[in-house]
């Protein structure tokens, strides 16, 4: 256990460190998310509707485009080598680095989502709800994408291929955030939605540690 | 007959969904068949060239392909 | 699995394949002709009108993308279990077959929604389904090209398979779940005819066959280039 929380902290640590990358996912975030109104116009009514979609698939593209991070310099210094040699199993490994990624993009970006979700004119009766379901689901989006980024390790400009591997298997995590938001916003329930992506979470949980490890195993012979 | 054919005004829908499905079966079977007999025929002038233990390492190579351990090449270096 | 590992060995497979296929071919191209001909003359759909014959396409395809996406995932689950020789050159083999009939059935899907909604696209539940089922298939596919060598590019490959095989019912659960609250309408509703199901299934069963037969071929042709590839090697070493 040691060992996890120490690959978290490194991690995390690294992330943070100025030009890791963290802080220009999170710019990232807000710019996409400033696009919108520019896009669709500055309609209020209309954004209000559009709000809570745009902030989730936004957070995924965030989740996304900082996949590669994961292993990729892990990997070309050689350290993930050492790491799949510690005492840890690499299935545990690979939980760490996930859990770190989500504490540098996913955890932010929950935090950030309020304050954007106010401009986009989101209801701030719903944002309890928003902050909640990004909370379960953007663990979601780090676990999956852990397997794509170990399995494009290895692969030269594997960004892209990660992303088409990576996003059909958000959707579950994208409809179910994107509902519980808009039953909150419509003065229902959002339990059933919550649930069902607290269920996928879980489900993420108990399977992508084995194949992410099983894919960085082949591309660490 | 030709009644038939414009399938009450829809023929526009209809007959492109048969010629996409059919189209799409034809195609993929005329690509393998073609691939498959270009490669068999590269394959028999790789075997006719190749002395009589290199033709069995590479069918041994073809069937350990699965195994942990480089095959074929390996061993012959 | 005795009979599994009898089947691992290529040579065997190549026999065997030899003697199978040409009666396969035979049966698919049989019944195919059966099943066309029992469709194209088959009485029109009350309620859905001529459209409805879009359907003896649409149907089979939609059947299949998912049956060969559940093989897929079945043999890489082999592959990459029990390391079976064959089962990744079936999976591979597989793809292109499932993602041809995965965009035969959104295309025939499209010309079926434009009569019966107005429009060729609707995010109806299972044409959505349909649609991310496709971009799996393609990153599968992409995988595959990708990594250069065939034993890593195959297990990368059983990889995605499986991770997309266990998000796939949960997908379609999502999206199902996504679409009832916003209420569209969807193809096929009522009952189908029973003068609709002969015609129906003999082209389910043609298209299966189909399905096997030309897999069988892209085996071989996979087999074939591998043994090609291994030559190659062979001789860049010499």
């Amino acid at each position: 256990m040691n060992v996890f929380g120490a690959i978290v902290a490194r991690d995390t640590r690294l992330a943070l460190r100025q030009g890791g990358g963290s802080y220009w996912t999170l710019l990232f975030f807000v710019l996409t998310v400033t696009m919108f109104p520019l896009g669709v116009g500055p309609d209020l009514a209309l954004l209000s509707r559009i709000g809570a979609g745009v902030l989730w698939v936004t957070a995924l593209l965030a989740a996304m485009l900082s996949l590669d991070r994961m292993f990729q310099a892990d990997f070309e210094d050689g350290s993930l080598e050492l790491l799949s040699l510690a005492p840890l199993p690499l299935e545990l490994t690979v939980l760490a680095k996930a859990a770190a990624h989500w504490l540098t993009t996913g955890l932010p970006v929950t935090v950030l989502a309020p304050l954007l979700a106010l401009m986009l004119a989101v209801d701030p009766a719903a944002f309890p709800v928003l902050m909640l379901a990004m909370l379960i689901g953007t663990p979601i989006l780090s676990l999956i994408g852990s397997i794509g980024a170990a399995l494009t390790v290895g692969i030269r400009r594997g960004g892209v291929l990660l992303s088409l591997l990576v996003m059909p298997l958000y959707v579950p995590a994208l409809i179910f955030g994107v509902l519980a938001v808009q039953a909150a916003l419509d003065g229902l329930t959002p339990r059933p939605h919550l649930l069902l992506l607290g269920a996928d979470f879980l489900v993420a949980l108990a399977i992508t540690p084995w194949l992410a490890a099983a894919a960085l195993r082949l591309n660490l012979e | 007959m030709a009644e038939y054919f414009a399938m009450g005004g829809f023929a526009w829908f209809i007959w492109p969904a048969y010629v996409v499905t059919l189209g799409f079966m034809l195609g993929i079977t005329v690509s393998t068949l073609r691939g498959l007999k270009a490669d068999r025929r590269t394959l028999a002038e790789l075997e006719k060239g190749a002395p009589h233990r290199q033709r069995r390492q590479a069918a041994a190579g073809m069937t350990a392909a699965q195994a942990d351990a480089p095959q074929g090449v390996a061993r012959d270096a | 699995m005795a009979n599994l590992h009898w089947l691992a060995n290529p040579g065997r497979f190549l026999r065997i394949a030899a003697v199978v296929l040409p009666w396969l071919a035979a049966a698919t191209a049989v019944l195919l002709a059966v099943g066309l001909w029992l469709a194209l003359r088959a009485p029109q759909d009350a309620t859905q009108g001529a459209p409805a014959k879009i359907m003896y396409m649409h149907v089979p395809s939609a059947i299949l993308s998912m049956t060969i996406f559940g093989a897929m995932a079945f043999a890489s689950a082999i592959a990459l279990i029990w390391r079976h020789p064959l089962a990744d050159i079936a999976a591979k083999a597989s793809a292109a077959i499932g993602a041809g009939f995965t965009a035969s059935c959104l295309i025939t899907g499209s010309l079926w929604g434009r009569p019966s909604w107005g429009t060729f696209w609707v995010w109806d539940a299972r044409l959505t389904s349909e649609l991310i089922l496709f971009f799996i298939y393609l990153g599968y596919i992409a995988i595959w090209q990708a990594i250069e060598d065939p034993q890593r590019a195959s297990r990368a490959a059983a990889i995605v398979a499986l991770a997309g095989s266990v998000n796939l019912p949960i997908i379609h659960y999502s999206v199902v779940w996504w679409n009832t609250l916003h209420q569209p309408p969807g193809l096929m509703q009522g009952r189908t005819d029973p003068s609709m199901a002969v015609p129906l299934l003999t082209l389910m069963g043609a298209f299966f066959l189909f399905y096997v037969t030309l897999l069988l071929w892209r085996m071989e042709r996979e087999i074939v280039g591998r043994k090609i590839r291994q030559f190659r090697l062979l001789r860049a070493q010499a």
